[in-house]
């Protein structure tokens, strides 16, 4: 019997893929930092020279670099799921190994990035911009903290059974870690593009 | 699919970065977290009524900040 039962043509309302603990979660952190978003373009509006002073000092290829690592992290965590649907274990432990190290290359790229403006004095109440980039991108960042321990956990049951309740502890985690891909898509812009 | 996902997206976000123009990495950041939600998150195998939440969700969420923006 596989880990986890194939996916449907289409899920009950109750049922969605994930498990619906994990899309309750998912739809309060996109609303939140779908209200965040709206708040940056609408500071960013008011004060476009505050912005474009803040974005000089940031490197956009470096919110490239952070994007992909997001993205091969996400599609290898997708690979994964997909791989416990099909009760191939062995290949999900690799995609869970690649998708834990491009997840670690982010955490290592954004740490560098800090590091990089605190050569600058950039620090909190510096200037409206690095209020906002420094908020953003922080909450952002624990997000991903909060996620590479929950896909690193996953990876470490794979294998041991009885796994309950799966469908929630794979699939919703892998929701999780796309979720913060689909945050940073949006940040990246409102940050790093001018 | 998934790989096709990834690809697209990275060339969306290259190009948001070459064009350096906001409407249109904020309408990439749409097309994006479109992609990601129905391909990589299963969103088109979810329940009509949580598709369609999702897709507009992202819809109303991308076309605010591009007008705003």
């Amino acid at each position: 019997m596989s880990l986890l039962a194939p996916l449907p043509r289409r899920a009950s309302i109750a049922e969605p893929p994930g498990g619906v603990l994990f899309w309750v979660v998912v739809a309060t952190e996109l609303l939140a930092f779908g209200v965040f978003f709206g708040f940056v373009t609408f500071v960013r509006a008011a004060e476009p020279a505050v912005f474009e002073a803040g974005r000089a000092l940031l490197d956009p290829r470096e919110g490239l670099a952070l994007a992909a690592a997001l993205l091969a992290s996400g599609w290898f965590v997708a690979e994964a799921v997909h791989a416990c649907r099909e009760d191939r274990l062995r290949k999900a432990r690799v995609f869970y190994a690649l998708a834990l190290a491009w997840g670690l290359v982010f955490v290592g790229l954004k740490l560098h990035g800090y590091a990089a403006l605190g050569e600058h004095d950039v620090h909190l109440g510096a200037s409206t911009y690095w209020d906002v980039y420094l908020l953003g991108t922080g909450f952002h960042f624990i997000h991903v903290l909060i996620g590479l321990v929950m896909l690193a956990r996953t990876a470490l049951r794979l294998g041991k059974r009885p796994f309950e309740d799966a469908e929630t502890a794979i699939a919703g985690t892998a929701l999780f870690w796309h979720m913060c891909d689909v945050a940073w898509f949006f940040l990246f812009p409102l940050l790093y593009v001018a | 699919m998934r790989a096709l996902v990834f690809v697209v997206c990275l060339s969306l976000v290259a190009l948001s970065v070459f064009l350096g123009d906001l409407r249109i990495a904020l309408g990439f950041a749409g097309v994006k977290a479109l992609l990601v939600g129905l391909e990589l998150m299963e969103v088109r195998h979810a329940a009509w009524l949580h598709l369609v939440s999702f897709v507009g969700f992202v819809a109303i969420l991308t076309g605010a900040l591009t007008l705003v923006a």
